[in-house]
C-alpha cells in the first residue's frame, strides 16, 4: 500500500486554513442551485492552487470542473463535491466538502505519487434535490475520469455502499370543467383521477419487496378559483427503494397507476420524470482502500460497515457509471441526525474541523494508492463491470 | 267497440280466470316454464292455431300463428310466464290468458278484413334475457305491432323503462404467497375494489337519475388459502335516457380496464345483458287507454310515473311499434316483486283485470284493422322518436 505519511503531514500543515473555509461556507449557506459565493471561493482557491478551471460544468452556474495534470497519460481521478444547503442551514454537512476535497488534490498535487496522474475535481450544485449530479451527467460531465471520490459528514464514519433508487413524477391531471350543480354530468374530474391514484398506490405497497418507499405531494386541485372546479389536479408521486433492479418495474407500474386513473375517470395525464436518482452500486476495492486509510488518519467511529440510513444521494448515479466511493466521516456526536437543527449546531466545533482534515488524508490517500498501484484502479474497475452485469442479468430476470 | 269481442270474453271467462290461476299455482322460474308454456300451447292449439314449441334452444318459448285471409296486418301478441324466487309476484301468471283470449277473440270476432295474429310465448322477463334472445333469432320482425299485458297496480301504458347494461368482469392476477413473496403477487381484488370505487366517482359525474350498481361473485381465489389474485363481479347500469347508453358502457369499461392497468391484472369483461329503454308510442298509447276507458277498466291512471325498473319489451319497441297494456290486479301502492303482491294474484280483481285485459288488446288490434291510418300513425311516430334517439346519440359522441 502506498505510504500516505506526506500526505497527512502536508494536510495537517494547512488543516487550519481548511477548517476557515468549511466556517466561511457554513456561515453563508446557500439553497440548490443558488451556490454562488461557495462555488466561487471553492473555484478561486483552486484556480490560485494552478488548476486549470472551467467555470459552469454541463452548462449549470453553480457547477465547475478543475483539472490538474502531472506528467502524461497518469489515471484521471475524480473528486466530487458538493456545496448546497437546506432551508434552515448547512444541516448536511456540505460546508465541509469543499475544504476536505481541496486539503486532497492540494496535497496530491504537492505531495503525491511520483507517478503521473490526472487530478479532476467537480464541483456539483443542488445534491438536496437530488438532480445536480444527474443533469452533468446528462450533460456529459465525469467521462473524463475513471474512478470518483467523496467525502460526506456523517455523526460515524465508513464507506457509504448503499443508497435508495427511485423516481419522482410530476403529474397532472386535466379533466373537463362544467357547471358542478348545474351539469354535473358535463365534468370530469382530474381530483377524481388523483384520489384514485392514490388509493392504487396504497395497494401497490402490498405488492412490492420491503422497504419499498411510496410518498407523494399534492400541488394543485383548485382548478380556477373561486369557484369549485375540481378538473385539474397536479400532484408528485415519488417511490425509493435499495433494490435497485428494481427501479424501472417500479417506475413502470406506477405510471400504469396513473394512466389507469385517468383512464377510469376520462381525463387527460401527463407525466414529467422530474427526479431518476440511481442507488449506490458499492465497489469493494475501492472501499477497502479507503477503510485501510481510515484507520491509519484516525476516522473515530470508524464503522465496517454501511448501516442502511434510508436516504437517496446523487453520488449513486456516479456510482452508476464508474469506479467510486464516498467517504462519511465523522463530524458529529453519533445519535444526531443530518438535516436537524442539532446538527446545525454541530458545523463549526472542533470535531467537525478534525473531521476535514481527516476525510482529505482518506480520500487524498485512497487516490494516491489508485495512481501508485495501477492493478488496484483495474481491480476496481474489473469489480464496476462484473456488478452492472450482474445488476441487469437481475433487471433481466424481473422482466420474465 | 266490437261487441262480439267483449261476448266472447265473457263466455270464456271462466277458462281464462281458472288457467291464470292454475300457472299461478305452479309457478316457474326463468327458462324453467316448462308447464305454464305447455299448458299456453295446448290452448293454442285446440283453437286452431299453428304452434311451434320451443325456438332452438329456448324451449320454452313458443310462437302461434293463425292467419284470416291472405294478406293484411300481422299483429303480435305477447306474453310472459316466469316468476320470481318468491312466486308470481311480478304477475305474469295472468299475461298467457290476457293475450290467449284476446288472440282467440281476435280469431272469432268475424272481422271482413284479412290478418294474421301472431302470438309469441317469451320466457325468462325477469332476468331480461328472453325477450333479447329471440330478437336475435329473427323473432318478431314479421310483425306490423307488438301488444302485452302487464300486472300492477293501475290500467295504463307507460312511456319510459331504464336502458342499461350488466358488465360480468373476472380480474385475474398473479398468486404469490402472501407473506413470504407478496412483491410477487397482483391482486384482483385490488383491481376490483378501484372499479367500485372508480364507479363510485362516476355517479358525480352522470345525469340525474343514473344508476350505478355493482355485486361481488367471488374472490376468495383458491379456497383454503389467502389468494386475492382473482375477483369477479358484475357492474351494471341504468338510466331512462336512451341515449347515454353507448357513453355509460365506454366509461365503464374504461373504470375496469384503468383499474386492471393500475393493479397490474388481466381484465375479461362479458356483457351479459343489454336492456333497451322503452321507445314510448303515445298513439299506441292513446288507442289502448280510449278502449280502457270504454270498458271502465279499474283503476285506470293516465298520468302514472314511469317506475324505476327495465323490462325487455322494450328492445322489441326500438323493431317495432310495441306497448304494454298494463291492467290493474293489486291497490294502489302494492310494489311489484314484493309478497304482499303475492296476496293479490288470485284476486277478485287480478280475475276482473284478465278479462279486461283481453277486451282492451282485442279491440285495439280490431280498431287497428278496422282503421289502417292508426297503424300509420303509428309507424311514422316510431320512425320520428328512433330519428331523434339518434341525432342525441350523434351530438353526445361529437358526430353531429
Amino acid at each position: 500500500m502506498y505510504n500516505a505519511e506526506n500526505l497527512y503531514r502536508k494536510i495537517d500543515s494547512y488543516k487550519t486554513d481548511l477548517a476557515n473555509m468549511a466556517d466561511d461556507i457554513f456561515d453563508h449557506p446557500e439553497l440548490p442551485y443558488e451556490e454562488y459565493r461557495s462555488c466561487e471561493l471553492i473555484c478561486s482557491w483552486l484556480e490560485k492552487e494552478g488548476f486549470t478551471m472551467e467555470r459552469k460544468a454541463g452548462g449549470m452556474d453553480t457547477a465547475f470542473r478543475a483539472v490538474y495534470e502531472k506528467g502524461d497519460k497518469g489515471p484521471a481521478i475524480g473528486f466530487v463535491l458538493e456545496y448546497d444547503c437546506l432551508p434552515n442551514g448547512h444541516s448536511c454537512g456540505h460546508h465541509m466538502q469543499g475544504p476536505a476535497i481541496l486539503g486532497a488534490v492540494k496535497a496530491l498535487k504537492n505531495s503525491g505519487p511520483g507517478r503521473p496522474f490526472k487530478l479532476v475535481v467537480y464541483g456539483t450544485p443542488a445534491e438536496e434535490v437530488l438532480t445536480g449530479k444527474p443533469r452533468m451527467i446528462q450533460a456529459g460531465c465525469f467521462q473524463d475520469i475513471e474512478a470518483a471520490l467523496m467525502m460526506h459528514a456523517h455523526t460515524n464514519s465508513y464507506v457509504g455502499t448503499k443508497s435508495m433508487t427511485g423516481v419522482n413524477l410530476e403529474t397532472v391531471f386535466t379533466g373537463v370543467h362544467a357547471h358542478d350543480t348545474a351539469r354535473p354530468w358535463g365534468s370530469r374530474s382530474g381530483f377524481d383521477a388523483m384520489m384514485q391514484a392514490i388509493q392504487a398506490f396504497e395497494y401497490l405497497r402490498g405488492h412490492v419487496h420491503d422497504g419499498t418507499r411510496f410518498f407523494y405531494q399534492i400541488s394543485d386541485a383548485i382548478g380556477l378559483k373561486g369557484n369549485p372546479d375540481p378538473s385539474r389536479a397536479a400532484a408528485t408521486f415519488s417511490f425509493r427503494t435499495y433494490k435497485m433492479e428494481d427501479l424501472q418495474d417500479l417506475e413502470e407500474r406506477s405510471r400504469n397507476i396513473l394512466k389507469g386513473a385517468a383512464l377510469m375517470n376520462g381525463v387527460k395525464v401527463e407525466i414529467e420524470k422530474t427526479l431518476e436518482v440511481q442507488g449506490t452500486l458499492p465497489n469493494e476495492t475501492i472501499k477497502s482502500i479507503m477503510m485501510h486509510y481510515a484507520q491509519e488518519a484516525g476516522a473515530i467511529r470508524l464503522l465496517p460497515e454501511h448501516k442502511a440510513a434510508g436516504g437517496s444521494n446523487d453520488f449513486g448515479n456516479i456510482t452508476q457509471i464508474m469506479p467510486a466511493a464516498q467517504f462519511f466521516t465523522a463530524m458529529a456526536p453519533d445519535g444526531i441526525a443530518l438535516h436537524t437543527e442539532a446538527i446545525l449546531k454541530e458545523g463549526k466545533t472542533e470535531q467537525a474541523h478534525e473531521a476535514v482534515a481527516v476525510a482529505a488524508k482518506v480520500v487524498a490517500a485512497t487516490a494516491a494508492e489508485l495512481i501508485e498501484n495501477p492493478r488496484h484502479l483495474e481491480q476496481a474497475k474489473a469489480e464496476f463491470t462484473e456488478k452492472k452485469e450482474e445488476l441487469n442479468r437481475k433487471k433481466e430476470a424481473l422482466k420474465i | 267497440m266490437e261487441e262480439k269481442i267483449n261476448r266472447y270474453l265473457d263466455t270464456i271467462a271462466p277458462q281464462l280466470i281458472e288457467m291464470a290461476d292454475d300457472i299461478f299455482d305452479h309457478p316457474e322460474l326463468p327458462y324453467e316454464e316448462v308447464r305454464s308454456s305447455g299448458i299456453l300451447c295446448d290452448w293454442l292449439e285446440k283453437e286452431g292455431f299453428t304452434v311451434q314449441r320451443g325456438i332452438e334452444e329456448l324451449n320454452t318459448a313458443f310462437k302461434a300463428v293463425y292467419q284470416n285471409g291472405p294478406g293484411g296486418l300481422n299483429i303480435g301478441l305477447l306474453c310472459e310466464y316466469d316468476c320470481l324466487p318468491n312466486g308470481h309476484s311480478c304477475g305474469h301468471h295472468m299475461q298467457g290468458p290476457v293475450i290467449l283470449g284476446a288472440a282467440a277473440a281476435l280469431k272469432n270476432s268475424g272481422l271482413n278484413i284479412p290478418f294474421t295474429i301472431t302470438v309469441y310465448g317469451t320466457p325468462a322477463e325477469e332476468v331480461l334475457t328472453g325477450k333479447p334472445k329471440m330478437i336475435e333469432k329473427g323473432c318478431f320482425r314479421e310483425l306490423d305491432v307488438a301488444l302485452m299485458t302487464h300486472a300492477g297496480e293501475y290500467c295504463c301504458v307507460r312511456t319510459q323503462s331504464l336502458t342499461g347494461i350488466n358488465l360480468k368482469v373476472v380480474f385475474t392476477g398473479v398468486h404469490a404467497h402472501d407473506t413470504a413473496m407478496p412483491w410477487a403477487n397482483r391482486s384482483g381484488f385490488d383491481a376490483f375494489v378501484l372499479a367500485m370505487q372508480g364507479m363510485e366517482f362516476l355517479r358525480g359525474h352522470v345525469h340525474d337519475g343514473t344508476r350505478l350498481f355493482h355485486q361481488l361473485y367471488d374472490a376468495i381465489g383458491v379456497k383454503g388459502n389467502t389468494d386475492p389474485s382473482r375477483a369477479e363481479g358484475v357492474f351494471a347500469c341504468r338510466t331512462f335516457r336512451l341515449e347515454d347508453k353507448e357513453d355509460l358502457e365506454k366509461r365503464m369499461r374504461n373504470i375496469l380496464e384503468g383499474a386492471a392497468l393500475m393493479s397490474g391484472v388481466k381484465v375479461e369483461i362479458e356483457k351479459t345483458l343489454d336492456v333497451m329503454g322503452t321507445l314510448g308510442s303515445e298513439s299506441l298509447g292513446k288507442l289502448v287507454m280510449k278502449f280502457a276507458k270504454e270498458l271502465d277498466a279499474p283503476q285506470i291512471n293516465e298520468n302514472v310515473a314511469n317506475t324505476g325498473g327495465s323490462n325487455d319489451f322494450a328492445n322489441i319497441t326500438h323493431l317495432l311499434p310495441g306497448t304494454i297494456a298494463r291492467v290493474a290486479t293489486t291497490p294502489p301502492g302494492v310494489a311489484t316483486h314484493s309478497v304482499e303482491f303475492l296476496k293479490y294474484g288470485k284476486s277478485q280483481l287480478s280475475h276482473e283485470s284478465t278479462v279486461i285485459g283481453a277486451k282492451i288488446i282485442a279491440q285495439a288490434c280490431a280498431e287497428m284493422l278496422k282503421k289502417p291510418e292508426i297503424l300509420r300513425e303509428v309507424k311514422t311516430e316510431l320512425s320520428r322518436r328512433k330519428a331523434e334517439l339518434a341525432e342525441k346519440i350523434a351530438v353526445l359522441n361529437g358526430n353531429a
